[in-house]
């Protein structure tokens, strides 16, 4: 009873019932929803954006916001690339990996450092740095398409873990490796935010800044740490994607990053810090996700995507804020009540 | 003496009052002169001083759209998405069959008001997200800009329209006399009633207050619901004028034009002194920052080498840039 | 073992060649709770932070528990049981009462794994010090002002604090909830643990400390035992000047009330409220905390809607739940947190002073007359008597007493009817109160009718010439403030 009770008070339960409302229609109306290549595809579509958001998900607690890690990702993975193929590498793509994943944490010291460190506004520092890479990638180094990726990341991007074929429509669909990835970084994400100091340093100072400085915790350090590991993931997540798509269309992800950012609000993440959950990201992706890939489900064309987007964005946004306006009318009023009794 | 010294401290008290100003116009003419050194034969040429005048306006115009919900301690992210849901609403009338048989003038008219009423309707839209769901405005005009986004490209397929009628596309051509290309008039209005409206009008003076304490704002009888819909509302006509300044410019509508536009925006609003915590910010000295930009947009076009993109990159580093500067010298706390 | 705790000689500390402390001397004994009194801007907050070793001092000695310092660490002084209870309390609300106790152990332990079983253990123990129950799972931003002042307290206890420095604890807190507080300070001295007590009330001095220091101006004004202190000596010492103690004695100027209210009421708050308040009048509403005063206030004021009743300003019946209709019909409101809710610190002086009456200063065009706004500024300033060079210069750069003044001021401006204050007072020291109830006076007698919500009975005593109680919602009593003592009243409001 006391667990149904909690789970009604949190945000995430209502996530969870709203998206089996909505499978169920998508289900009920196209009866392709729950069928095994579908449910692989959703799966292979929420692997880099969920990526992603483990990484936007402690810098939104801390009380900060990153736009440019889309950008930052798709620069060093257009240098990561360049540099295996004149190199002539050959060998695994965990080169890739950690090539990309450096180059990304240079990058993203650069806003850790103006953010934690010049304590400027995360947004408008991020915007800057954004386009910074935007204009490096495209400007200075005037990418174009990199079409043949070095042999390691080709071979991961071909190889999969099983394959799921719907007889009906004769579709195959493949799960790749790279979902150890994702569930290998959501548990670390999970680790990091529970059970290590930094986390809860993480949460300390997106709940009271101040107070976190006075317990002795190093919140600069702290927030240069999340945007730094936002970074990272982003070249993880980069990697995968150009993998998967096999080829790299440079700045292709710029435009990415509003989803992300959606996701983890509507996993009840508050953008003033302090709030939010593994659990509810994940819901939060989810449900983009899957309206993105049901339209075409319920034959609905593909240039109709971004306005339904939008406007789960804006109600799932609107109803998250409202009702966070409304708990703290309610506990206010509830203290009231509470000195009236006594 | 004692007179020269009076002088003195009141040019110093003019210049104290208004010190962003000041140093934007300072930097301004560095720029220019700067420019003006490096390439002579090609920048102080007629030619390129009229097709400045006609570059500028239509992202000079989005850029107070951003202002004003900077003032309110907001950020919108959705200018450039209502300026081509507007211009496209515009494109729909003055080539839908509605118009054939009736006079150019009507026609066009038409499509204007249009395009204004569709900017104001999404900028109430914004306002009521950002007012009665209580979403941060960065949030709520990025959902909306998706939106807005998504009616445009379902509208159009995706699709330029094009074939305006001859008319309208003149006037993004037209000189006044030879002098003052259209865009730039429309622009030097949209400054002259802004500044007007910002400086001498309660409901100028009353948005600089509740940007600066809402509650506050509240607790003096400010109709903070009112306003905070109204200057969205307000954000998005001007929006929708950028819109159809481009629309006569490119002489097509269409669902991403401008993307770039709307961090060149927020960048040029913050060079020209406006605090993204609210409050403070005058049109004067986005005006300003608003040429700076584009003397430095007309120098980058002067290399054939450097492609646009370059100019991301520039945009970029000033934005950072400036926000050092001003970190440095507490400018953005003290001037309204 | 040393007699004293913190022994404090000669310190001066200068910001930007301002200097804040100059040759203040304290010292604590052990087992004793020392009062710290001042007015704001004394150097109370300075000397906090030098003894914490936040700020590092210019000259003179710290000695803490024998040990000499010049120069100490925030680490040190934890090292050596300094722990200090701010007034924020600084808690985290978005965490559980186990991980705001357990955390600065956990930090200052140089953990990396947090470690959720230790955490329980030490929230635990830290409860059991003071023998308070509150329940470990909740988020701090849930429980009550007191139980997070509890959770402060623990917090500081299981550091092995020595020396626990309290600043205004009693600022948020109700009757009943200083009661228990006093309990708990009192168990700690009875510990043999050392309170310094920052507060300029004068009972509270009075009920719970052996010793005080009286800071002015940065430089000790005395030090002394409480038995030898009176409560005018203490208001002088404070701030330099002499306060004359008369009461209020209200000219009722006519007879149509400013304010009539009628079987107001707002459901779950309060029912059946009706008063008349006369020009020229200062009436006080008392009640506790959740008794409805507040929501009273903001339903005359238009914030929150009435489901019943009337509101009658000067014979004219208003609109209600519209603050804009209520400050067209001349009411005023000064909020509770005046600063951060009554002004608009980044604008200037000037601003501020008309905002409320801006829409008069223009025409229908919504045109400012910049000459009449430049008059009206002017003589909302000096009305005010607000000392500044420049109105054009922000309100931030004020004093606090000039701050204040400038968000009476604004109603001021108006000419307002009715003015509706909610602890006018609170968290304003002595000098500053004093010049507030000057002004209230004179507003009344220049006509004006004020409603005054206070808990501090001897304000309300001093200041007003009635009042009424609240109780559970509804108008449990009148009273007049010539006619009743401070306790019979206290009697009245009940606990």
């Amino acid at each position: 009873m006391k667990i149904i009770n909690k789970a009604l008070h949190k945000g995430e339960f209502y996530l969870a019932l709203i998206i089996i409302i909505f499978c169920f229609f998508v289900q009920m109306r196209s009866g392709q929803f729950l069928t095994g290549n579908n449910l692989v595809d959703l799966c292979v579509s929420m692997i880099v954006p969920s990526i992603f958001c483990m990484g936007m998900l402690p810098v939104v607690i801390t009380g900060g916001i990153d736009v440019s890690f889309t950008a930052l990702a798709s620069l060093s993975i257009y240098v990561g690339i360049d540099i295996l193929l004149r190199t002539g590498y050959e060998g695994s793509v965990l080169a890739a990996f950690l090539l990309v994943a450096a180059l990304s944490l240079i990058l993203a010291a650069s806003n850790g450092f103006f953010i934690a460190v010049l304590d400027l506004p995360p947004l408008i520092v991020t915007l800057g740095t954004m386009s910074v890479f935007q204009g490096l990638l495209l400007g200075i180094l005037n990418a174009s398409s990199q079409n043949v990726l070095p042999k390691g990341m080709s071979d991961f991007g071909m190889s999969s873990l099983f394959c799921v074929t719907n007889k009906e429509l004769d579709i195959t669909s493949a799960m790749p490796y790279s979902i150890f990835i994702l569930i290998g970084v959501t548990a670390g994400t999970w680790f990091i935010l529970k059970h290590t100091m930094l986390g809860r340093g993480i949460y300390a100072s997106g709940g009271n800044k101040n107070a976190a400085v006075r317990m002795g915790f190093k919140v600069k350090k702290i927030k240069f740490f999340v945007y730094c590991y936002m970074g990272v993931l982003a070249g993880v997540a980069a990697v995968i994607r150009i993998c998967m798509a096999r080829y790299n269309p440079p700045g292709n992800m710029i435009g990415m990053e509003m989803n992300v950012i959606a996701a983890v609000v509507l996993g009840g993440a508050s953008l003033n810090g302090g709030k939010g959950t593994i659990l509810g990201t994940l819901l939060g992706m989810g449900l983009i996700t899957i309206m993105e890939n049901s339209l075409l489900l319920l034959g609905i064309p593909g240039y109709w995507q971004t306005l339904f987007t939008g406007i789960i964005i804006v109600a799932g946004t609107s109803v998250t804020s409202y009702r966070a306006a409304g708990t703290r009318k309610i506990t206010a009023g509830r203290e009231g009540v509470r000195h009236a009794e006594e | 003496m004692q007179k020269n010294n009076q002088n003195r401290n009141k040019m110093l008290m003019f210049y104290q009052k208004d010190k962003t100003f000041f140093q934007l116009v300072i930097i301004a003419v560095i720029v220019f002169a700067a420019v003006a050194f490096m390439k002579p034969e090609k920048f102080l040429t007629s030619e390129n001083m009229l097709s400045m005048l006609a570059q500028f306006p239509q992202f000079g115009i989005m850029t107070f759209s951003v202002m004003l919900a900077m003032l309110l301690g907001g950020i919108d992210l959705s200018v450039v998405a209502i300026a081509n849901l507007s211009s496209i609403t515009a494109a729909f009338i003055m080539t839908g069959s509605w118009g054939q048989g009736k006079s150019g003038t009507v026609v066009i008219l038409a499509g204007v008001a249009a395009a204004a009423l569709t900017g104001a309707a999404a900028g109430w839209i914004n306002g009521v997200v950002v007012y009665h769901f209580r979403v941060p405005a960065m949030l709520a005009t990025i959902g909306t800009a998706q939106v807005f986004q998504g009616i445009s490209i379902a509208v159009t397929q995706g699709k330029a329209i094009s074939g305006l009628p001859g008319a309208y596309s003149e006037i993004g051509r037209l000189d006044m006399g030879g002098v003052l290309p259209i865009p730039f008039l429309v622009f030097a209005i949209c400054v002259l009633a802004l500044s007007f409206l910002l400086n001498r009008t309660t409901f100028g003076s009353n948005i600089y207050m509740l940007g600066t304490n809402r509650k506050a704002a509240e607790y003096s009888g400010l109709k903070v619901r009112a306003y905070t819909l109204k200057v969205f509302i307000l954000g998005g006509i001007l929006a929708a004028v950028g819109g159809l300044v481009m629309m006569s410019r490119t002489n097509s509508a269409k669902a991403d034009y401008g993307d770039a536009y709307t961090l060149q925006c927020v960048m040029i609003a913050i060079l020209g002194g406006v605090d993204a915590e609210g409050g403070a910010g005058k049109v004067r000295g986005v005006a300003v920052a608003v040429l700076i930009v584009q003397f430095i947009a007309s120098a980058i076009n002067m290399f054939p080498a450097l492609n646009t993109y370059t100019k991301t990159l520039i945009w970029g580093l000033t934005l950072i840039v400036v926000m050092i500067w001003r970190m440095f010298s507490g400018a953005s706390h003290r001037n309204r | 073992m040393s007699e004293y705790v913190l022994r404090v000689k000669g310190i001066c500390k200068a910001f930007s060649g301002v200097y804040a402390l100059n040759g203040v001397n304290i010292d604590i004994r052990q087992g004793e709770i020392h009062c710290l009194a001042g007015e704001n801007g004394c150097g109370k907050s300075t000397l906090i932070n030098i003894i914490s070793g936040v700020y590092s001092r210019d000259s003179g000695e710290i000695e803490l528990n024998g040990r000499q310092y010049k120069r100490i660490n925030p680490a040190q002084a934890i090292e050596e049981g300094v722990q200090v209870i701010y007034q924020d309390f600084a808690v985290f609300p978005n965490l559980t009462v186990k991980e705001n106790l357990s955390v600065s152990t956990m930090v200052s332990g140089h953990k990396k794994i947090m470690n959720w079983k230790e955490s329980e253990r030490i929230a635990r123990q830290a409860l059991d010090l003071i023998g308070v129950d509150i329940d470990l799972e909740k988020e701090v931003g849930e429980i009550s002002v007191a139980d997070k002042q509890l959770v402060a307290i623990c917090r500081a206890l299981i550091n092995d604090a020595r020396l626990l420095i309290m600043d205004e604890p009693t600022t948020a807190l109700t009757k009943k909830e200083v009661r228990t507080l006093f309990k708990t300070v009192m168990k700690l001295k009875e510990k043999g643990l050392s309170i310094l007590f920052v507060s300029h009330k004068l009972d509270e001095v009075f009920e719970i400390c052996d010793r005080y220091t009286i800071l002015r101006n940065g430089r000790n004004v005395l030090t002394n035992s409480v038995e030898k202190l009176d409560n005018e000596s203490f208001a002088y010492y404070m701030t330099g000047r002499r306060f004359s103690n008369e009461k209020f004695a209200a000219a009722k100027k006519g007879d149509t009330p400013a304010l009539e209210v009628k079987d107001l009421a707002v459901e779950g708050a309060f029912s059946d409220v009706s008063f008349a308040l006369y020009p020229g009048e200062i009436v006080s509403v008392v009640g506790l905390l959740g008794s409805g005063r507040t929501e009273l206030a903001l339903t005359l004021f238009g914030i929150q809607k009435a489901s019943a009743g009337k509101i009658i300003v000067c014979g004219k019946q208003i609109q209600m739940g519209q603050v804009a209709d209520a400050v067209k019909a001349g009411i005023g409101y000064v909020p509770e947190d005046r600063l951060t809710e009554g002004l608009f610190m980044k604008q200037s002086i000037g601003d501020n002073l008309i905002i409320s009456m801006i829409e008069n200063l223009a025409d229908k065009m919504g045109i400012l007359d910049r000459k009449r706004m430049k008059r009206e500024k002017q003589s909302a300033s000096s009305k005010m008597k607000i000392k500044c060079p420049n109105l054009e210069q922000a309100v931030e750069t004020l004093s606090g007493g000039n701050q204040q003044r400038v968000v009476l001021g604004k109603w001021i401006a108006r000419d307002m009817d009715v003015l509706i204050l909610n602890g006018p007072t609170v968290g304003v020291d002595i000098g500053s109160k004093y010049d507030i109830h000057q002004v209230l006076r004179e507003l009344a007698d220049a006509g004006m009718g004020i409603l005054m919500i206070s808990d501090d009975l001897p304000e309300v005593l001093a200041v007003s010439n009635r009042g009424f109680v609240l109780k559970n919602g509804r108008i449990s009593a009148h009273f007049e403030t010539d006619k009743i003592s401070a306790e019979a009243l206290t009697e009245m409001i009940g606990v």
